[in-house]
């Protein structure tokens, strides 16, 4: 809901991606972790795209996946990697932009 | 009742060796690497580590037809193909076989929690899987695992590394930078070197005033391999150890070499056995390098290739030199039966020299080699390591079937303690040569002549007399010295200061 005046400019749409290794410990915490951010501060102005390197190991090689789980905002620019399971909350929405956000 | 007994792992056993190609370094460890298991090499900064772990990898490609994939943390992939590209090893030709992975980590990246390795194992091995690889790099490790953060973790993902290796039946050769004690930073190479199942020390380390490059196998289960220091040099075709090569030892021929002086000759019935290692000791102005000369002359007049060594000169001095007492090299050279080469004293460290000497042995096939003077190699605080060098050398040049003649000064440590003419004096150079021939000035009627005996002359009925050393335009021949002849004074003095 936008009701106050201050709200008028949307934020922008928000692209990521985030490379897992299958379900193994971390990437399985960073898929919950990011799906907590979507019903909380990042709502639904998102799309995202998740990458198995199980099911696509060449496109880890191509893009530079060298750890595991590893999110990238694609859009806006610039691009942004975040390493990890992104349970360290804080610092994955100020990455993403989020700047005010305070828990 | 019987009793079966099956394998309790699948892993392969550590004694299967993946040999590295590293010239003189698989023979410390009977064969090469253990295959399908984890080396770890460490070093400081500039020691080696890289391209030691490059050229196992190229030999692999190369020499072995065994693909491999090199994952650099540290360098840029083109920046290692430059390098490769200076030591001669065309990557291009070898396109199919050897990857680079750029795995040098984005300076703009937030830390969102926990990771692992996970993405780069599997992106390694299905790359693996393709090419059929069989050896792995991690160059630098260090920088990744500094990533990690969390010492913990970082046990965690070597052993999850290690054990992948194994799985996916690869060999790894790790690199890790060794703790340069500063605070704050974490001594991996603790927990590194219990994980491996392999682990090679380098060093660049100062011997006297010259940095001397060494390598320690440290650890290797499994394995008996040789445990201490070896010294290894960077020349221009890559990393080679100088070791023993105690199993390719040719056996000994009774064939005869001359050793360009005719009465010389006939002092040693027939001259040096082929194979075997000729010192020729004196002080300066005795003539050794003539002596030199003419026995690299003759091998060069019988066609066999043959090298002049020269520390102290350059090489077109040496021609020069020589041409002047009758010893006529330049259509030698000229026609590449013979190499002269200049190995200037302060250039290099010890190691250096004699690696590229063996190199140059090999490249030309070299049958016949002079080494002047051999004591060049000594000094700067060097002497106990140029030693084990110049055993090492000789040791290498008889494997090869190749007859060396060294010059010495006389008071040089290489000799050992005492004077030439003392027989008791069985230490350095001079009891390892298999002919020992001595050089002096003598004093004769008010006049200083030079004179000349032999020493030892192993498996050879040698003369015991003292011959004058006559130097004309003509080289060197041998007179009759007639008595009484002494020492000369200032020689004697010499002499005693010599002594330890």
């Amino acid at each position: 809901m936008k009701s106050t005046p201050k709200d008028t400019v949307d934020p922008p749409m928000l692209k990521l991606r985030l490379y897992v290794a299958g379900s193994s410990p971390n990437s399985a915490m960073a898929v919950a972790n990011l799906k907590k951010l979507r019903q909380g501060p990042l709502g639904e102005r998102l799309e995202l795209q998740v990458v198995d390197v199980f099911k696509e190991p060449e496109r880890a090689l191509t893009e530079g996946v060298l750890v595991t789980p590893m999110l990238v905002k694609l859009d806006p620019l610039p691009e942004c990697r975040i390493l990890g399971n992104l349970s360290n909350t804080e610092a994955v929405l100020r990455a993403l932009g989020f700047w005010e956000y305070s828990p | 009742m019987t009793v079966t007994s099956a394998p309790l792992r699948s892993t392969p056993r550590l004694n299967e060796r993946m040999p590295t190609g590293i010239e003189g370094f698989d023979a410390l460890l009977a064969g090469g690497l253990p295959r399908n298991h984890t080396t770890l090499l460490v070093g400081g900064p500039g020691c080696g580590k890289t391209l030691f772990a490059l050229q196992s990898l190229v030999m692999g490609a190369r020499e072995h037809a065994e693909p491999g994939i090199f994952v650099a943390f540290e360098e840029s992939a083109k920046n290692l193909m430059d390098n490769a590209a200076t030591l001669g090893w065309d990557l291009g030709k070898l396109k199919k076989s050897l990857y680079f992975l750029d795995a040098r980590l984005p300076h703009a990246h937030v830390r969102g929690g926990e990771f692992d390795l996970l993405g780069l194992l599997t992106a390694v091995g299905a790359k693996a899987k393709a090419m059929g690889a069989t050896r792995v790099v991690f160059d630098g490790i260090d920088r990744l695992l500094s990533l990690l953060a969390d010492p913990l973790a970082e046990r965690r993902e070597m052993g999850r590394l290690s054990d992948w290796l194994s799985d996916q039946g690869l060999t790894g050769i790790i690199t890790c930078k060794t703790h340069d004690g500063s605070v704050g930073t974490l001594d991996r190479t603790a927990y590194l070197q219990s994980l491996a199942d392999c682990v090679v020390t380098l060093q660049n380390k100062l011997v006297g005033s010259r940095p001397v490059r060494l390598l320690r196998i440290t650890k290797c289960r499994g394995q008996a391999h040789v445990s201490g220091e070896v010294p290894f040099a960077i020349t221009h075709t890559g990393v080679k150890v100088i070791s023993f090569h105690p199993e390719k030892r040719e056996r000994a021929t009774s064939q005869r070499v001359s050793s360009g002086v005719p009465a010389l000759d006939a002092m040693l019935s027939g001259g040096h056995y082929r194979g075997s290692s000729v010192l020729v000791s004196g002080s300066p102005g005795t003539a050794k390098s003539t002596v030199a000369g003419m026995f690299i002359e003759a091998a060069a007049r019988r066609r066999e290739p043959s090298m002049y060594v020269a520390f102290d000169e350059g090489a077109g001095q040496v021609v020069r030199n020589l041409a002047a007492v009758g010893v006529r090299l330049a259509p030698y050279v000229k026609s590449g039966v013979l190499q002269v080469v200049s190995e200037r004293k302060l250039e290099k460290n010890p190691v250096e020299h004699v690696a590229q000497i063996i190199e140059l042995i090999e490249t030309h096939d070299v049958q016949c080699l002079v080494l002047d003077p051999i004591s060049a190699l000594a000094g700067s605080g060097v002497d106990a390591m140029a030693e084990e060098l110049v055993v090492r050398l000789l040791d290498f040049a008889s494997s090869r079937g190749v007859t060396v003649l060294c010059t010495c000064t006389r008071g040089s440590s290489l000799l050992g303690s005492g004077d030439g003419l003392m027989e008791e004096s069985a230490a350095g150079v001079s009891s390892i040569a298999d002919t020992w021939i001595h050089l002096t000035h003598v004093v004769q009627q008010g006049e200083r002549r030079r004179a000349l005996t032999i020493v030892k002359a192993r498996g050879i009925g040698h003369s015991n007399q003292v011959r004058e050393l006559l130097l004309s335009r003509r080289g060197v021949a041998l007179g009759e010295l007639t008595e009484p002849f002494e020492p000369v004074p200032e020689v004697a003095v010499s002499m005693r200061r010599g002594r330890r």
